[in-house]
């Protein structure tokens, strides 16, 4: 199976349009959920997707092996969803809260979220919440990392994530009540 | 949000998928085609400025190798010219130190001068 995967990986190095459909074929639904993730429109994640898959295949001669390349496809796919939202959506980070605030929110939200209703509700975020929340929650990166990337203050990324959790846990609570309302009459 | 919390949902989002539309594939596809024709273009093209330069390049060579033979020929032909100069001179009948009458008595009397000096 791993020299299958190696040989699919060498042809589409020779630019070979077999070997690139394959591996299109093996990635593109994990793909292009990370742009979707990231991206409220469907028809800007497509795009955003088309073009990071274009570059994946384009630039693999790139990869030099050093990590699995799943993970270098997954950081494709996140600078060029991250690029997207800079040109064209304002992030509106600008909200700080105080770090000693900081240090006292951050244990909060006791409540644990389960991937689906997290899922159902991303959307729903601001974009600036939302790209954190992705970034330290399911890309694993380090506020340091974050800050870096997105251009903005460790302290900003921190706060984004407290508020992008207790909006989070704010919308949930409501669709909860709705249900239980619902559910009462 | 626990960090025990975060990693399952990181688990989680690692295996979430979600299809893209048949039209992403065509898009893709059109767009590396597009890609590879330019590769081969400018394959063409760097094959034809390279042919381009090795025929201007020999012409260049043919030309100096032929500047560098003509001169030679030029000068072979003055210096013969001129030999041919002297030896018109030295038959010409213009009187003077190629007189050889006049060479002759020179040379008897300095003959003489030298057998009367060893007497």
């Amino acid at each position: 199976m791993s020299f299958n995967f190696e040989h699919i990986i060498t042809k589409c190095k020779n630019q070979e349009p077999e070997a690139q459909k394959l591996l299109y074929d093996m990635y593109k639904d994990q793909m292009y959920a990370i742009c979707m993730r990231y991206i409220k429109s469907s028809q800007d994640a497509e795009d955003i997707f088309i073009d990071a898959f274009y570059k994946i295949l384009t630039k693999i001669d790139h990869f030099k092996g050093e990590g699995s390349f799943e993970g270098w496809m997954r950081r494709i796919m996140v600078n060029e969803s991250l690029m997207f939202l800079r040109k064209k959506t304002n992030l509106h980070m600008t909200v700080e809260i105080p770090a000693t605030d900081i240090a006292d929110t951050s244990d909060v939200n006791e409540d644990e979220f389960s991937y689906d209703e997290i899922m159902g509700i991303l959307d729903e975020l601001p974009a600036g919440y939302r790209t954190v929340f992705n970034l330290y929650v399911f890309e694993d990166f380090k506020h340091r990392e974050i800050a870096e990337m997105l251009g903005i203050s460790i302290n900003t990324s921190k706060s984004q994530l407290i508020l992008a959790k207790k909006r989070v846990l704010e919308l949930l609570k409501k669709k909860e009540n709705l249900i239980s309302k619902t559910y009462r009459s | 949000m626990t960090s025990k919390n975060n990693h399952s949902l990181r688990q989680q989002a690692l295996q979430h998928k979600v299809a893209p539309r048949e039209s992403a594939w065509l898009k893709l596809d059109s767009k590396l085609e597009k890609s590879r024709n330019r590769k081969s273009v400018s394959l063409y093209r760097l094959v034809s400025i390279a042919a381009v330069m090795v025929a201007v390049l020999s012409v260049i060579t043919v030309f100096v190798i032929n500047d560098n033979h003509t001169p030679q020929t030029t000068l072979q032909n003055n210096t013969f010219a001129d030999v041919f100069d002297m030896e018109e001179l030295k038959t010409s009948g213009d009187a003077g130190i190629y007189e050889i009458d006049k060479l002759r008595s020179l040379k008897s009397a300095y003959t003489r001068l030298g057998t009367k000096q060893k007497l």
